[in-house]
């Protein structure tokens, strides 16, 4: 029942509402952080698809890199390694607020229906050839961004505000890691000077 | 200048911020290469002490920014002379993004009723001998302004300034990593982009 405005507040309301303040705030942050780990969740198993086709590629599509670069298959494991890195500690900082995680993809059906309902549009088959690999990467990555933008807003603990901010830097480098297998225009790798998620593929 | 300018004098001109990073002189010894800043992945969002508030406000904190913004534009107009090709590209572009942030923090501090910074007279950055190493003194700064942002976003109390803030520092952070492409090194050394604070 919700207090009317003007009528007396007991003493114990009193004392209670910023403790009931601190759990509600921690409640949203446990949401927002299990929230980030699903969608990690969601891309470590599309990188594994993506690996997977990468692999599949003929050798010399598979080996062409650029300075600095190794070959598809091998780029496309680092960037999901180190989304298993922020799915690690996300899953972490989770267990700490005292929250659940939601279902992952534990098989390629809920993996379609969870990239489905994130609003992941490029299709788990028919992933053939390098652009069509990046283009489905690049995807990801800008959702990541678009993810981590709202939480770094939405966070009440500036540690998790801190974290989230960490791991979109990081996404928005594998976006450039990506970008850069399509064009060498600095333009292209690096398109906006403010990082929405919202770049087109290059 | 009428005479030749040499590097050092070129990286020293173009005035431009205060700066409130933690001393560009540290620069000089941020060397490291990508062993360096794969270290920085143990720190990973797990700061030792909670983040405190700025008693400063919001202001005082777009203020730390502008400051870095400032620095970079000095970097990259210092740089252009000493850049060719791909990397004067990249140096245009990634200037005009300094100047779009500077703009847009600017906008931001005054209408939170505060003054912004202004530019330093002058910079005294290190005196690359080359265009990688100018790159190389590029990528740093760009390293060092991204770790400036890693101190003001959690900070910020407002939070579409936090989102704003997010955005700029995320770029800074995909400028790093260009750079790093052009000296032939892997790009995303880190699942954790501190800046190496």
């Amino acid at each position: 029942m919700s207090a009317v405005a003007g009528a007396p507040v007991s003493r114990r309301e009193l004392l209670l509402r910023p403790a009931r303040r601190t759990f509600a705030q921690a409640d949203d942050d446990a949401r927002l952080v299990a929230e980030l780990l699903l969608l990690e969740r969601v891309a470590i198993a599309s990188y594994d698809v993506a690996v997977a086709a990468a692999r599949a590629l003929p050798q010399a599509e598979r080996r062409r890199r650029g300075r600095g670069r190794p070959p598809l298959p091998r780029l496309l494991a680092r960037l999901r390694d180190q989304e298993r890195d922020h799915a690690e500690v996300l899953a972490s900082k989770l267990q700490e607020l005292g929250g659940r995680a939601l279902a992952g993809p534990d098989g390629p059906g809920a993996l379609r229906r969870l990239r489905r309902q994130l609003g992941l549009t490029r299709p788990l088959d028919g992933l053939r050839g390098e652009r069509a690999l990046v283009a489905f990467a690049l995807e990801l990555e800008n959702a990541q961004l678009r993810r981590c933008l709202e939480s770094v807003r939405d966070l009440r603990d500036a540690r998790l505000v801190e974290l989230a901010l960490q791991v979109m830097g990081a996404e928005g480098q594998h976006a450039v890691v990506l970008r850069s297998m399509l064009t060498d225009a600095p333009a292209l790798l690096v398109p906006g000077a403010f990082e929405r998620g919202e770049a087109a593929v290059p | 200048m009428v005479a030749g300018p040499t590097r050092r004098s070129l990286l020293r001109g173009a005035g431009a911020g205060a700066l409130a990073l933690p001393a560009l002189g540290g620069l000089a010894g941020c060397g490291g290469g990508d062993d360096a800043v794969r270290d920085e992945g143990a720190q990973l969002g797990t700061s030792p002490a909670p983040v405190a508030e700025s008693p400063g406000g919001d202001a005082d904190l777009l203020n730390s920014a502008l400051a870095a913004e400032l620095l970079s534009i000095a970097a990259y107009t210092a740089s252009m002379p000493l850049l060719d090709g791909i990397p004067a590209d990249a140096g245009r572009r990634f200037l005009a993004h300094e100047r779009a942030h500077a703009a847009r923090l600017r906008e931001l501090i005054r209408g939170l009723g505060s003054t912004p910074v202004g530019p330093l007279p002058s910079y005294d950055f290190d005196s690359p001998g080359n265009e990688t190493e100018t790159v190389r003194l590029l990528q740093r700064v760009e390293q060092k302004t991204v770790a400036v942002y890693g101190n003001v976003v959690p900070r910020l109390a407002d939070p579409q300034l936090r989102a704003l803030a997010a955005s700029i520092a995320t770029a800074e952070a995909e400028h790093d990593a260009a750079l790093r492409l052009l000296l032939g090194r892997w790009p995303a050394p880190t699942a954790f982009v501190t800046g190496g604070a």
